[in-house]
């Protein structure tokens, strides 16, 4: 099997693997082992799957790769900036949790947390159960290749009941790496019933190094939970983030997720909710602010297969120099999903004379007593509105300013925690300089 | 009208008050129709019958090598029966007994009474005024109407054959020019085979005092309908075009794979109406016309404007894309679609609006109605070209679900490559609002009249666009079909 041809080019991928046989369980051998064949045969996507039709992986199957060895912080001085002493912070180097820099000792009641690898060596069956069970989505090469190579992750367990005040800021940095490395970073969310939890799950790295970060994120939520759940992208200029997030939603419960897409060359997010159980109710809000070459390829799923359950979704992007975005947001309502409310924005603006958008909107409905819409709009500024300010003496540079940054704090301040909406700004702020 | 004709009328609007197909009969006429199966041959035979030049025929066998080599298209979010296309009739033309008939008198009375019965009166002396028709049985045009009083225009009306013979220079210069022969697997199909359609040409500034319109009607069992429509115009003029379609009930499949071209250079304007109504089949499915048409239309001038307006009641599959290229700077393209489902009918339709020029405006308006256990989608694309300086395009697909057991998608794929275009799209799905409705009934209308009333509504910006006659067929036509299909 070994001498077939592998989707990617990885170096010493044998050796990596008979290290992570020899350190695992016989359920994480054949998970991976069941991973790693149909990675195999599914091979790497290209522009004609129709969900990779506007984003090239050629760049990517043409390079040479290695696995991430070292797991050591290096540059540290940023990463105290970017944390908040406020959180509850959980510290990942290159997919490996990492103690010492982690607020892991005083944790409030109800929260557990611990790596993933351990987790599952306890034959944690909640944990089994659900990434066995949840669908793989359209990014199933990713998927796979991360199931079939993940070294260790962490899993965040909120238990039933238990209110968790701080944010819960699960950090997954890059650092330290040679050129042209997979990093795998792996989380697991398991919220009980009735809990209440923040969590901001970020994906940064200060080094000016090329990567690939190939990320997974499985959340389950139990019946009334209330989760506000923020992915923060902000990897490194060369990096290509391929992120894969799976969320199950059970009975009553509610979700306010934020994809935040920042940093990176080429970026990839997959995000999916199941909803299975009635009256639930999510929000899918996000933003891209791109500048340069950037790329970000932004699908995500609402699979509904339950009634009285409403769901909205924002997305907004803003196109800078040369940089392209890809939206595809599909909302899936079956047949005995009745009584759903379903809206769905996708607004572009496009500042850069070359910035490029491919969106796509998408219904599929089988259920008739639901009001479901769907909504794009892409355009540059209005000139009318830059000459009313310019016309109330604010320079064109300034209104330019002030437009744009109502176009995206229309969006950032959907965000309901301070500390979480804080550090996005920040980081905008430093991409953005000459526009926020 | 004779009485004939008039009893068989009534009987139709009987089967019509029973929600059934009123089109479903079967005119029994003499035939000449060469063995099934599709190869070289075959494209040679239908070539010749038509007495076509040699370079019609190298242009078909050319089709045909290059759709040899293509595949069926496997995409689409739903299933059809694998079509075999050795099992197939590519010609079937009513025999007449004067083999060219020099004018409409000389038509096969029987032919002449089919599509009085359809309700589009040939013969001289019962035609409306306003509309000029070619009637098109199976593979063979069977008569044009009007002709005589085009031509004072110098408008060109007639059959494709005639201009193949008659007018070969434009034939030959704008053939294909808008969806090329190898355009994909259908289209490629059609330009080997196909049999007859319509040809018109506007010259240079004129308006066209008439409507015109193509009636096709598909009698003959087994056969496949390949029709090519070209219409051009030149600078400065109009013309607004019609076209309807009818087909037998039967069990089986047939397949029906036309090919529409329209250009119109500087300051033209087209104006094309569709109302589709084929067989689509009974209550389980069965039977039923596979519609699977490519329509596009360029706008090759400055200040161009192409409209497709259609009304897709009809067809077990309906799975086509009129579109616009806007080539020209100032062009305008516009779309309005009414699509209706019931029983198990599906519909794939929606448009491409491929924006070049400069300053160049697309509008789409789709309206999709699905009952029973219809699927009903919306598939469309918005491309913004670099070169497309100022380009606007607005877009709006509305669903309506009747009964639990029917789907509505909308797949809208927007492209964007040029950061001064605005464009801005929606859509929504929902049922019939029951405030509405109780409205409705408390005033006394009954289920049917109310639900018919709020479809009318929900689908009044696509038939205020139709020509009045046509409008007014349309609401009939979406009243009886809906009839029977809710409550």
């Amino acid at each position: 099997m070994m001498t077939q041809q592998l989707p990617l080019n990885i170096e010493g991928l044998e050796q990596y693997q008979s290290k992570l046989e020899s350190a695992s369980g016989a359920w994480l051998k054949a998970f991976r082992q069941k991973a790693f064949d149909q990675w195999s045969a599914i091979g790497m996507p290209t522009l004609k799957d129709e969900e990779w039709k506007y984003l090239s992986l050629a760049d990517l199957v043409n390079r040479r790769f290695q696995i991430a060895t070292h797991h050591k912080l290096i540059e540290d001085k940023q990463f105290e900036n970017y944390r908040d002493k406020g959180d509850i912070n959980i510290v990942l180097v290159n997919g490996v949790l990492w103690g010492e820099l982690s607020d892991l000792k005083h944790l409030p009641a109800g929260l557990t947390v611990s790596s993933l690898d351990a987790a599952l060596a306890h034959n944690n069956a909640e944990i089994q159960d659900t990434i066995t069970k949840l669908v793989p989505n359209d990014t199933k090469a990713f998927l796979w290749m991360n199931q079939a190579l993940f070294l260790d992750g962490v899993c965040v367990q909120v238990a039933k009941n238990a209110v968790i005040e701080p944010v819960v800021h699960i950090i997954h940095v890059t650092s330290g790496i040679a050129p042209e490395t997979i990093v795998f970073p792996r989380t697991f969310i398991s919220v009980g019933e009735a809990a209440q939890v923040n969590i901001l799950e970020s994906h940064i790295c200060f080094e000016p190094v090329s990567y690939l970060s190939n990320a997974v994120t499985d959340m389950r939520i139990a019946s009334n939970a209330v989760v506000a759940y923020c992915k923060a992208q902000a990897e490194a200029h060369q990096a290509v983030h391929v992120g894969t997030t799976r969320i199950w939603q059970e009975k009553g419960s509610s979700l306010d997720s934020f994809s935040f897409n920042h940093g990176g060359l080429l970026t990839r997010n997959n995000l999916s909710i199941l909803i299975k159980g009635e009256g639930t109710h999510t929000i899918m809000n996000g933003l891209y602010g791109l500048n340069g070459n950037q790329q970000v390829d932004n699908h995500t799923l609402l699979d509904i297969q339950h009634p009285n359950c409403t769901s909205y979704q924002l997305y907004k992007g803003l196109l800078n120099d040369k940089s392209r975005a890809i939206f595809n947001g599909k909302i899936y309502v079956h047949a005995v999903a009745q009584k759903t409310n379903a809206y769905q924005l996708n607004k572009h603006l496009l500042l850069g004379k070359e910035a490029r958008v491919d969106t796509k909107p998408q219904l599929e409905i089988f259920a008739d007593d639901v009001k479901c819409t769907h909504g794009a709009t892409i355009g540059q500024l209005s000139q009318e509105e830059i000459f009313y300010l310019q016309s109330r003496c604010i320079t064109q540079q300034m209104a330019i300013q002030l437009l744009s940054k109502g176009f995206i704090d229309d969006i950032i301040n959907t965000i309901k925690n301070d500390s979480i909406r804080g550090k996005l700004s920040r980081l905008l702020l430093k991409r953005f300089p000459e526009v926020l | 009208m004779s009485d004939a004709i008039k009893q068989k009328e009534l009987e139709d609007n009987k089967l019509a008050g029973a929600g059934e197909y009123r089109y479903g009969f079967h005119t029994v006429i003499d035939e000449d129709k060469p063995p099934k199966g599709l190869n070289e041959d075959t494209v040679r035979l239908i070539s010749a019958r038509k007495k076509e030049p040699e370079w019609m025929l190298e242009w078909r066998l050319k089709a045909f090598r290059h759709w040899q080599k293509m595949q069926e298209p496997s995409w689409p979010n739903f299933e059809y029966g694998p079509i075999d296309y050795q099992d197939i009739y590519y010609y079937a033309a009513p025999k007449q007994k004067n083999a060219s008939p020099a004018s409409l008198a000389e038509v096969d009375e029987e032919l002449l009474k089919t599509f009085d019965r359809l309700g589009i009166p040939l013969s001289e002396q019962k035609r409306l005024s306003g509309v000029a028709v070619d009637a098109v049985f199976d593979s063979v045009s069977v008569g044009t109407t009007h002709q005589g009083e085009l031509a004072k225009h110098g408008i060109i009306f007639c059959s494709f054959s005639e201009a193949v013979t008659h007018h070969p220079e434009l034939v030959k210069k704008y053939l294909g020019s808008v969806v090329p022969y190898a355009d994909n697997f259908y289209a490629a199909l059609n330009s080997a085979v196909f049999s007859d359609g319509s040809f018109c040409y506007i010259p240079k500034g004129n308006r066209c005092p008439l409507e015109l319109s193509t009636y096709f009607r598909i009698n003959s069992e087994n056969t496949g309908q390949f029709e090519r429509t070209l219409i051009v115009a030149e600078e400065g003029s109009y013309v607004s075009y019609l076209e309807g379609c009818t087909a037998p009930t039967r069990d089986t499949n047939q397949l029906h794979a036309a090919v529409v071209e329209l250009i119109a250079l500087d300051n033209a304007e087209i104006k094309y109406s569709t109302v589709q109504n084929w067989y689509s089949g009974d209550k389980e499915g069965k039977g039923g016309i596979y519609n699977f048409v490519t329509k596009r239309g360029k706008c090759a001038g400055v200040n161009s404007k192409i409209s497709w307006t259609q009304v897709e009641a009809g067809s077990a599959i309906t799975w086509k894309y009129p579109s616009v290229i806007l080539q020209g700077d100032n062009s305008q393209g516009k779309f309005y679609s009414v699509a209706l489902t019931n029983n198990r009918m599906i519909a794939d339709t929606g448009t491409k609006m491929v924006h070049i020029g400069k300053n160049t405006k697309s509008t789409i308006v789709s309206k999709g109605i699905s009952s029973d256990f219809a699927h009903n989608s919306y598939r469309g694309l918005v491309k913004i070209m670099p070169t497309a300086d100022g380009a606007r395009n607005f877009s709006q697909c509305d669903s309506m679900l009747v009964g639990n057991n029917c789907s509505a998608n909308t797949f809208p794929y927007i492209e964007v490559k040029n950061n001064t275009a605005v464009l801005e799209h929606e859509a929504s799905t929902s049922k019939i609002n029951a405030e509405q409705m109780f409205y409705l009934r408390s005033r006394g209308l009954d289920l049917e009249e109310s639900i018919s009333l709020i479809i009318n509504g929900f689908c009044k910006d696509v038939f205020k666009e139709l020509p009045l006659e046509f409008s007014v067929e349309a609401v009939k036509l979406l009243e009886m079909k809906l009839e029977g299909s809710v409550g």
